[in-house]
């Protein structure tokens, strides 16, 4: 075996073996018995490697879990200490010892506005009562979205997710890794100091972006004005100036202990990201092993269930490629997107272009929720073909099935932008909004709100033969661009979507 | 309460111990790790289902990779997702066989003596495997970020399970029940 096929069989492992060379590395292991057990040896220890590291992952996801525990019996314990200090405030004997504590409660030194759908744990240096804003010694892990701080003394920054933080004054952040933005509004916040695990950014007045990766040399890209950066242990070594428009990178082995690298003014976020946050099935990305992949801040996963060796084909859909249902009863299950439910508020979004009836049985195009609890809480959108067109029907849990009026009608061979906007949540009921072809329907509804899908609940695009679920027929129909938003889109945007739009403005 | 039969716990300790060993051999054949999960939660059914045909000290691992084996054929045919490489059944079962023969005579130790030799590389190179399997980066994502060549990357991988390797081997030889 050459040195060239070694590597390409340690590639193929890696999973960055080039497609083009798949048949060569075949027929590689089907010849060569070294290669076969170069490869054997390899994928073993790689999947030994995936166990290990899912099982340390599970376990520091069990002491997050813990960790958030403790939090949460700190807070309780804190209210109960104020509410209690409150009653014996009363009697004037404690107001001394309570107003101590507010004496010592240290000024807030910054505030903090998420995304939509950001997931993040806040340490507290001590026990306050939440309200009393960022202090001193408290730490910020951010583990989804986005992240905006203010500090009081003018400087804003823009920290994405993976990222960790502690806050140590009113003009500085230590950060152990994140991606972050950082600007000075005013004058008086020059001087703001970043921490890094082994730099330390000193702003001048100025924007600059922060790459800092939790294991890895960080990098300093300086967009406007000046900084100077320095590194913090080690030998003594001079102060980098970087000049705007250039980059630095930590790197041991130069005098400074950075080097310079190309400058990336488009990698950091300069605002939160537009409220409209939302997963996306558009089905024109295909992951490496060839399925459909969906985009957004879930790790929403796309499988094809084949049924009667059916087929869903890819076909030119109305924004891009769409996805084609032959009638088999072949489907595609969305796995992951709980997290994302409409809970209180939220929406799902799709394009559909019906082809022609050979019957008028019903047949679904999607359905969502919790498929336990006798079917209580699946959403299913169905429709009826007829000849003159095919009219839509909902049905929402509780066996409660909505006919919409004659007007909510599709056409065949034409593609139709379909939304379902659900929320807010008042004394038990969601208003649902339906839209077709960015324009509102009369046949909007007040419906018991229905229990949320557990985790292993599939979203699923055509017609799944569940008996558990309600029984449709295959669907003959193309779909294209399925979004699952968290927050319910206005008028507005529901126009803007039907239109092929965007109103997330990710293009 | 009722007890469960000795040599029924000793069925279920013996499925416990060879899961790494089992998720690593199905890995092996599958494109991606979700699939290899799903996999293995059927191995284990069929292990449990089948525990009257397993016979009490004959190799469980061989019994148990039998059983994937098979699962993963099944699995790749309903699925229609084939590991890019192995297409067919020749193939197959080669690899099965060269599996086997890779996992040496005690896969169910194997991960122990990984999580030792874990320890002992450097704090550079458990950096890069934190990424990579932690993190789930691919190589390319995290050549990217830290401005290193693919290839140059992938060798630094392939080093880093060189040693990994020749350290489970010798840790396996160190440790060998007497």
């Amino acid at each position: 075996m050459t040195r060239e096929e070694r590597n390409l069989v340690t590639a193929a492992v890696d999973g960055s073996l080039p497609s083009a060379e798949e048949g060569r590395v075949r027929e590689l292991l089907k010849r060569d018995a070294e290669a076969m057990e170069l490869y054997a040896r390899e994928a073993l220890l790689h999947g030994e490697l995936e166990w290990h590291y899912g099982a340390l992952r599970q376990s520091q996801a069990a002491l997050r879990r813990r960790a958030e525990v403790v939090e949460e019996f700190r807070r309780r314990r804190t209210r109960r200490i104020s509410i209690a200090s409150l009653g014996i405030a009363a009697t004037g004997l404690l107001m001394f010892a309570g107003l101590g504590y507010l004496r010592e409660s240290p000024e807030p030194v910054a505030t903090l506005r998420f995304n939509e759908g950001a997931v993040s744990r806040l340490v507290r240096a001590s026990e306050s009562d939440g309200k009393s804003g960022i202090v001193p010694g408290d730490r910020l892990v951010l583990e989804r979205g986005t992240v905006e701080l203010v500090f009081p003394q003018g400087v804003r920054a823009v920290i994405e997710a993976p990222a960790g933080m502690n806050f140590t004054g009113g003009n500085a952040l230590l950060m152990d890794h994140g991606i972050g933005f950082f600007e000075i509004e005013r004058p008086e916040a020059e001087g703001f100091r970043l921490t890094l695990p082994r730099s330390e950014v000193v702003d001048l007045g100025t924007s600059f972006g922060i790459i800092a990766p939790e294991d890895g040399a960080a990098e300093i890209h300086l967009i406007d004005g000046r900084v100077t950066t320095q590194r913090r242990a080690g030998t003594f070594r001079r102060a980098t100036d970087p000049r705007p428009g250039q980059a630095y990178r930590e790197d041991d082995n130069t005098a400074t202990g950075y080097s310079m690298i190309p400058f990336r003014d488009d990698r950091f976020p300069r605002q939160l990201p537009d409220r409209l946050d939302h997963v996306a099935i558009d089905f024109n990305r295909i992951d490496d092993d060839g399925a459909f992949a969906a985009t957004g801040p879930l790790p929403a996963r796309v499988r094809e269930v084949i049924v009667n060796g059916g087929e869903i084909r890819r076909t030119p859909g109305r924004l891009g490629r769409a996805v084609s249902f032959d009638g088999s009863g072949s489907h595609l299950e969305i796995m992951g997107w709980s997290e994302y439910h409409h809970r209180p508020s939220g929406a799902l979004s799709f394009w559909v272009r019906l082809q022609e009836a050979r019957s008028e049985r019903r047949y679904c195009l999607v359905s969502w929720g919790a498929t336990t609890r006798e079917d209580l809480g699946r959403w299913s959108v169905a429709v009826s073909p007829r000849r003159e067109g095919a009219h839509l029907s909902i049905r929402g849990g509780m066996d409660r099935e909505y006919h919409l009026s004659a007007a909510s009608r599709l056409d065949y061979h034409t593609w139709h932008h379909l939304a379902f906007v659900f929320g807010p949540e008042t004394d038990g009921r969601t208003r649902v909004r339906i839209f077709i072809d960015g324009i509102e329907q009369p046949d909007s509804m007040s419906v018991p709100v229905l229990p949320g899908p557990a985790a292993d609940d599939a979203l699923i695009i055509g017609t799944h033969h569940d008996p558990r679920l309600w029984q449709s027929h295959a669907s003959r129909c193309d779909i294209d661009d399925l979004r699952i938003y968290r927050t319910a889109p206005d008028e507005e945007d529901i126009a803007i979507l039907a239109s092929g739009g965007d109103p997330a403005g990710g293009g | 309460m009722s007890r469960i039969p000795s040599e029924t716990a000793e069925y279920i300790a013996l499925i416990s111990k060879h899961q790494a060993a089992i998720y690593a051999f199905v890995r092996a054949m599958v494109p991606s790790a979700e699939d290899a999960e799903d996999i293995v939660q059927e191995t284990n059914i069929a292990l449990w289902t089948s525990a009257n045909r397993f016979r009490p000290g004959s190799n469980f691992y061989a019994y148990a990779t039998r059983i994937a084996y098979h699962k993963v054929v099944d699995h790749s045919r309903r699925r229609k997702r084939h590991h890019p490489l192995i297409v067919d059944t020749e193939l197959a079962e080669k690899l099965a066989a060269s599996l086997g023969e890779a996992a040496g005579g005690t896969p169910d130790r194997r991960l122990a003596a990984l999580e030792h030799c874990v320890e002992k590389l450097d704090t550079g190179e458990r950096g890069l495997l934190a990424q990579r399997y932690q993190r789930n980066l691919t190589v390319r994502r995290i050549a990217r970020d830290s401005g290193r060549s693919e290839s140059a990357l992938q060798n630094v991988f392939s080093k880093i399970r060189h040693k990994l390797r020749l350290c489970i081997e010798s840790t396996l030889a160190r440790t060998a029940p007497t």
